[in-house]
């Protein structure tokens, strides 16, 4: 009897709270990736995208909670259904498009080759023979693979070991989304002289943000948020905070 | 027959004290043993007969004392202990032979690693012994195959060839079945026949009784007593051999 | 981790390890947990391939020929490295000399304390500031220092398994210490020590697997390379796993053979 109560007043204060709160999603990030997503001073996640999709969210009225997921698996995850949104600097591609939907692109960047100080290169071409460090399942992976140019390329788990790879002399070149490249470059102080941004693709590449494939309720919900986020400038200071000095 | 051992002793031991922690497992032990000479020590377990014999070939370290084997000091860092051990044969209770070597393995693998014989040498020596211990038939089978009393008598061989000049046994029919005790103490009385120096830690009288030269009574780290085996086992002067005698015959 | 015990008369040992078991010798029947395992993973992964080529022959084709031999490299490097160093390591720790057996017994208490992950980082990027050691190298080298202290203790637990008697006769003939080890003692503690030396090397095999982190391309970077590329998160770990369990099953049975090869002396 007493358990029946008690179950009783647990359904009625659910759905008291969800009746007052905003809907809540689970964002997935890789907090590898400065400065889209990275972990701030106080260990939480931050950076453009973190706090994009908090924008995003508060503008179409739902809540987000932002966890911190290793690249590696981080598509497992949303379509097993552990988190509901991936907010990690994703590229949309063909390929990805197979197997999840995405929201409208939130921005655009192109792919950025990260050498030594002191050494640059025109085109991919001359990255043959080379070692190419980037990060696993990242599209800096695939262009590489797909120019065919005869490098050696490393997958690392974060771009992060791949950049400390080449200080260290293990490889010759890294190749990243120019955003993360250009923090690299100039923003890391451990690195400051030792790196040259050198070259950068010619095709964009736009990020979405992720679901599972059939999720066309969140889609929605995402992409009236990026409308408003764009409409009310909210975007362009983002940019401003996130890449601004550059 | 003691009288023709006049030469100077093939072993000699002085003032020899051993600690097991602090308990003294041998206490001023005086012993000389002639080339040539058999003796038997005798005495009840825990007397330090077989200290007594483990430390001739420096198996147990002496902590006073001195120990000498045709000459040489054997605790002296210039003597090689390794070379002095060729010359001393050892017997164990557990017979030790190598399980992972056949019989004839056995007996050649020092010889041929210390000695430098070729294996054809080797080989020939070992079988003249396994003839002369009587299991010639059993050369090429591994240990495991063999009776306790067999793999005794191989480990008697196993120690002859490498001809020693003295023998050591350390009560050599203790962990065998009453059935085997004979044929194994058949060998050791052939071994002395020839003259072998012999020193034996056992508790077989009658073997000391026929075999022996010279019987040692130890008790309490000490020798009690010595003398022909005619006089320790027909008139015992001391107590404690005679209590002991009487227990064990 | 492997926790010996020995009545050293049969040389019995009772372990617990990470490693694959290692079936038993003696059993003859032909159903038996090992049998049954090798024939279900090499008829699933056969079955998958026939059935759905799309996506599982393609997966496999990925992997099979350059990841499953990087794999294989670091793996027979390692043991070619660790076992030398665990037969010295435990060498050390019987060592009657204190400095010799401090230094063994003081490797082995630091390696046994810190997780192979953090050996592995430690020798690529830590030591980085001194000397580059590719990634390869760096697997090597941490896994052979990981393994030769555990090996270490099966080495010591092996020799000290062997009777006294044993060296003592050897000495009694005129054996110095060294002889004595190489001669009559370490031939027979083989037999004590190849069972969890075996399962050692096994679990050395999975524990390859660590070297993805560092960009070099063994089987299982290979297998998230491509779930990178494809997200077939299921399919591709399925194939994975299936291919570590045929491998270690084959290495447990090559194990088990060269187990029973050393019973030869038992005369039974």
């Amino acid at each position: 009897m007493f358990r029946k109560i008690t179950l009783a007043l647990l359904a009625l204060t659910l759905c008291c709270g969800q009746a007052v709160a905003a809907e809540k999603y689970t964002v997935a990030s890789d907090c590898t990736w400065p400065p889209m997503e990275m972990l701030g001073d106080d260990k939480q996640p931050a950076g453009f995208g973190v706090e994009y999709i908090r924008e995003v969210a508060k503008a179409a009225g739902f809540e987000v909670e932002t966890l911190n997921i290793a690249w590696d698996g981080i598509f497992g995850g949303v379509a097993t259904g552990k988190y509901d949104i991936v907010a990690s600097s994703t590229t949309i591609t063909e390929e990805r498009k197979k197997q999840f939907d995405f929201s409208d692109p939130y921005y655009e960047v192109l792919q950025a080759v990260v050498l030594p100080a002191g050494t640059s290169i025109k085109s991919l071409e001359e990255l043959k023979g080379k070692k190419v460090g980037g990060q696993i399942g990242t599209t800096g992976i695939f262009v590489m693979r797909k120019a065919n140019v005869g490098a050696d390329i490393r997958e690392y788990n974060d771009v992060g070991l791949a950049i400390q790879d080449l200080v260290s002399g293990r490889i010759d070149a890294v190749i990243c989304d120019d955003p993360v490249a250009l923090y690299y470059v100039n923003k890391k102080a451990d690195y400051a002289g030792k790196l040259n941004l050198s070259f950068k693709t010619g095709d964009p590449e736009l990020y979405g943000f992720t679901v599972r494939k059939g999720r066309a309720d969140l889609v929605a919900k995402l992409n009236e948020g990026i409308k408003k986020v764009r409409e009310s400038g909210t975007h362009d200071k983002l940019i401003e905070k996130w890449m601004g000095a550059n | 027959m003691t009288e023709s051992k006049t030469a100077a002793p093939i072993i000699t031991i002085r003032n020899v004290w051993k600690y097991f922690g602090q308990l003294p497992a041998l206490q001023d032990v005086n012993l000389d043993v002639a080339s040539g000479e058999r003796v038997v020590i005798i005495g009840p377990s825990g007397s330090g007969k077989s200290t007594l014999l483990r430390s001739i070939n420096r198996l147990e370290e002496i902590d006073k004392g001195e120990i000498r084997v045709q000459g040489q000091d054997i605790m002296a860092p210039e003597n090689d202990i390794n070379l002095i051990r060729r010359n001393l044969g050892m017997v164990f209770q557990q017979f030790n032979l190598f399980p992972h070597k056949t019989v004839l393995q056995n007996l050649t693998m020092a010889p041929i690693k210390l000695l430098g014989l070729s294996r054809e040498e080797a080989e020939q020596r070992a079988l003249g012994l396994l003839k002369k211990v009587g299991i010639s038939d059993k050369a090429n089978v591994y240990p495991a195959m063999l009776s306790g009393g067999q793999q005794q008598r191989v480990a008697i061989a196993r120690a002859l060839a490498m001809q020693p000049a003295i023998m050591l046994f350390d009560e050599p029919t203790s962990a065998l079945d009453p059935e085997m005790v004979g044929e194994v103490l058949d060998v050791m009385v052939k071994l002395a026949e020839e003259g072998m120096t012999m020193v034996c830690v056992t508790h077989e009288m009658g073997f000391a009784r026929t075999v022996a030269d010279r019987c040692i009574f130890m008790d309490h780290g000490q020798i009690v007593e010595q003398g022909s085996p005619d006089a320790l086992f027909n008139s015992p002067r001391h107590p404690r051999l005679r209590q002991f005698l009487n227990q064990v015959l | 981790m492997p926790n010996t015990e020995n009545s050293h008369s049969k040389g019995n040992i009772v372990m617990v390890t990470d490693g694959a078991s290692i079936p038993d010798p003696r059993e003859s029947r032909l159903i038996n947990a090992w049998s049954i395992a090798l024939a279900g993973a090499i008829a699933a992964l056969l079955a998958l391939c026939l059935f759905w080529p799309e996506p599982y022959r393609e997966i496999l084709s990925y992997l099979l020929p350059d990841g499953v031999l990087i794999t294989f490299k670091i793996t027979v490097l390692s043991i070619c490295c660790a076992v030398p160093l665990g037969l010295v390591t435990g060498l050390g720790r019987i060592s009657r000399n204190r400095f010799i057996n401090l230094l063994a017994s003081t490797y082995v208490e630091v390696i046994r304390g810190i997780p192979l992950l953090v050996q592995i980082f430690y020798i690529y990027y830590a030591l980085s500031r001194f000397f580059l050691v590719s990634g390869t190298t760096s697997a090597v080298i941490a896994i052979s220092f990981c393994y030769g202290a555990y090996m270490g203790e099966v080495f010591r637990a092996g020799i000290l398994a062997i009777s006294k008697g044993q060296s003592e006769a050897a000495r009694s003939l005129g054996f110095n210490r060294f002889q004595t080890m190489f001669y009559v003692v370490l031939p027979q503690a083989w037999r004590t020590i190849l069972p969890p030396v075996g399962n050692e090397c096994i679990a050395m095999l999975k524990d390859t697997s660590l070297v993805s982190i560092m960009a070099v391309p063994d089987l299982m970077h290979c297998a998230r390379s491509f779930v990178g590329t494809t997200y077939l998160y299921f399919e591709t770990y399925t194939i994975i796993a299936l291919i570590y369990l045929i491998i270690t099953l084959i290495l447990s049975k090559c194990v088990s053979i060269m187990e029973s090869r050393l019973n030869y002396y038992d005369g039974k």
